[in-house]
Parts: structure tokens; sequence; C-alpha cells
């Protein structure tokens, strides 16, 4: 085989295996979810934000801060913490939207009952 | 469709021509547990009502580049989600998901608008009872974000009572 031939041919495998990457990556079924990910992280936003323990500490009641780790990652622990504050909260807020007044806009959770 | 002209729903007041017609326009779709419907930010341009399954409303959090959608509401059977297809800028200013296989029944805003030119009770009534819903967002989110300011100032001022400042 001649040198120009052989030249054709290693030409011809290296496009064929980089339309071959690019074919996989475009079957790729996670590559819809990857870029929906990349477009919903908003521009702006530093990566080293606030913080996670700082936003646990903005949720926390005045008399528990401090009291919070000091280095709680977004896991999955924080994240159910936050929903569940979300529900307390529409919870209480449920009075108000019906029937506003200062008392039922800054009504409290009760303290969970405790057995002695 | 029945769930959708039931008394009290979204489209209450309908006669036979008005319910054939809702028919017509109606995209009916399903959504897998887990799926989105839409996202916030995305165009909004169809409103929908769930009539098997459940959907959840959620906003995103994004902590550390990691982003995770915080549920805010949840919505049933018969009920009505994406109304920013009827209020300017018409964008969703929610994302929307499943939380089990579910089916909405969606409707494009030109086509309503112009369904409820030729029926304007139903119309009316109908524009009722979106204004309901958004009010009960909006006073459930002032309150939310009332009480936050409240929590964040009242720690200031024991921070500041603390140091002496």
């Amino acid at each position: 085989m001649n040198a120009t031939a052989f030249l054709g041919f290693a030409v011809l495998v290296v496009i064929g295996i980089t339309f071959l990457a690019l074919l996989l990556e475009f079957l790729d079924p996670e590559r819809p979810a990857r870029r929906e990910a990349r477009k919903r992280i908003p521009e702006g936003i530093p990566v080293a934000g606030p913080g996670p323990a700082l936003v646990a500490a903005f949720f926390a009641k005045p008399h528990e801060r401090g009291m919070l780790p000091a280095s709680a990652g977004f896991d999955e622990d924080l994240f159910a913490f936050l929903q569940h504050h979300v529900k307390t909260e529409q919870a209480l807020v449920a009075e108000f939207v019906h029937l506003p007044s200062i008392d039922s806009l800054y009504r409290q959770a009760r303290p969970p009952l405790t057995m002695h | 469709m029945d769930v959708l002209l039931d008394r009290g729903a979204l489209f209450e007041g309908l006669n036979e021509e008005g319910a054939r017609r809702l028919s017509e326009i109606a995209i009916r779709r399903t959504v897998k547990a887990g799926e989105y419907l839409f996202f916030l930010g995305d165009n909004a341009d169809r409103l929908y009502v769930v009539t098997s399954g459940n959907m959840e409303l959620c906003f995103p959090i994004p902590i550390g580049g990691d982003v995770k959608d915080v549920a805010v509401e949840s919505v049933g059977v018969g009920q009505a989600l994406g109304w920013s297809a009827l209020v300017k800028p018409y964008r969703f200013t929610l994302s929307a998901r499943a939380t089990r296989p579910s089916e909405v029944v969606g409707f494009s805003r030109r086509d309503l608008l112009d369904l409820f030119d030729t029926e304007p009770a139903a119309g009316c009534a109908f524009f009722t009872r979106i204004s309901e819903v958004v009010g009960l967002r909006l006073l459930t989110f002032q309150a939310m974000w009332v009480r936050e300011l409240q929590r964040a100032l009242e720690a200031e001022a024991q921070r500041q009572k603390g140091t002496g400042a």
C-alpha cells in the first residue's frame, strides 16, 4: 500500500471515529437533562454563593441560630428541612389568606406534644 | 371533559355549544411521575387543567452550583395551573411536575379568548375563578415573605442588642 493510500485510510478512520463520538453524544439520553440543568442555573449567581449554612440559618428561629452545623452541604437533609419549612409556613398562612389579621399573619407553629 | 364542566369548576356556565367547542380546543397530555410539564421562564401560551393524578408547582433554588426544585403548591384533579398564559408577560413563574402519573388538558390562550368572545357569561365566570386562583397565590406568598422579613429583622435586632451596636 503506498503512502497516499495509507494516509487516506488514516484520515477516514479519524473522521469515522469523530462521527461515532458525535453520534453517541447526540444519542445520550442524559443530554437533554444536562442541557436543561445548565440552562436552569441562573447566570450571575456565583457558584460559591452565600453557603448552605447561611441559608439554613436564615430559616432558623432566632433563638436557634448558632446551633446549626458549621458546614451543612445542600444535601437531602437540608432539602427535606427546606421543603418541610415551606409546607409548614403555607399551613400557617392559610388562615391569614382567608381571614387577614395581624394575629393570623404572625401565627406561630405549636410546639410538638411531649409525653411525660 | 366531565371533570372540566363540573359545577364550580373553571368552565361553569358553558352551554352545549360552548362545551362542544371547549372539547375541540382541548389538547390532552399525559405526564409521567417526576416529568415536568413546563419550567419557570418558559413561554406560557397554554392554561392546563388536571384531569387525573396530581401536579406540583415548584421554584428552583440554586445552592453551590446545584439546583433543587422546592414544591410550593399541589394541584389536584379539576384544578388549573399555568394561569401565566393569561397574564403578561406570558412566561411561567414556577415549574410544574407530576407527583404521580397524571393527565392534563391544555387550552391555548388564543383559543380560550376566541371561545369567550362568543360566550361572554362563561368568560366572566372563568376569569372570576382565575382571579381567585391568582389572588390566593399572591396572598400566600405575600404572607410567607412578610413572615421571613419579620424573622430576619428580629434576628438582626437581637444581634445588635447582643453586640451593643
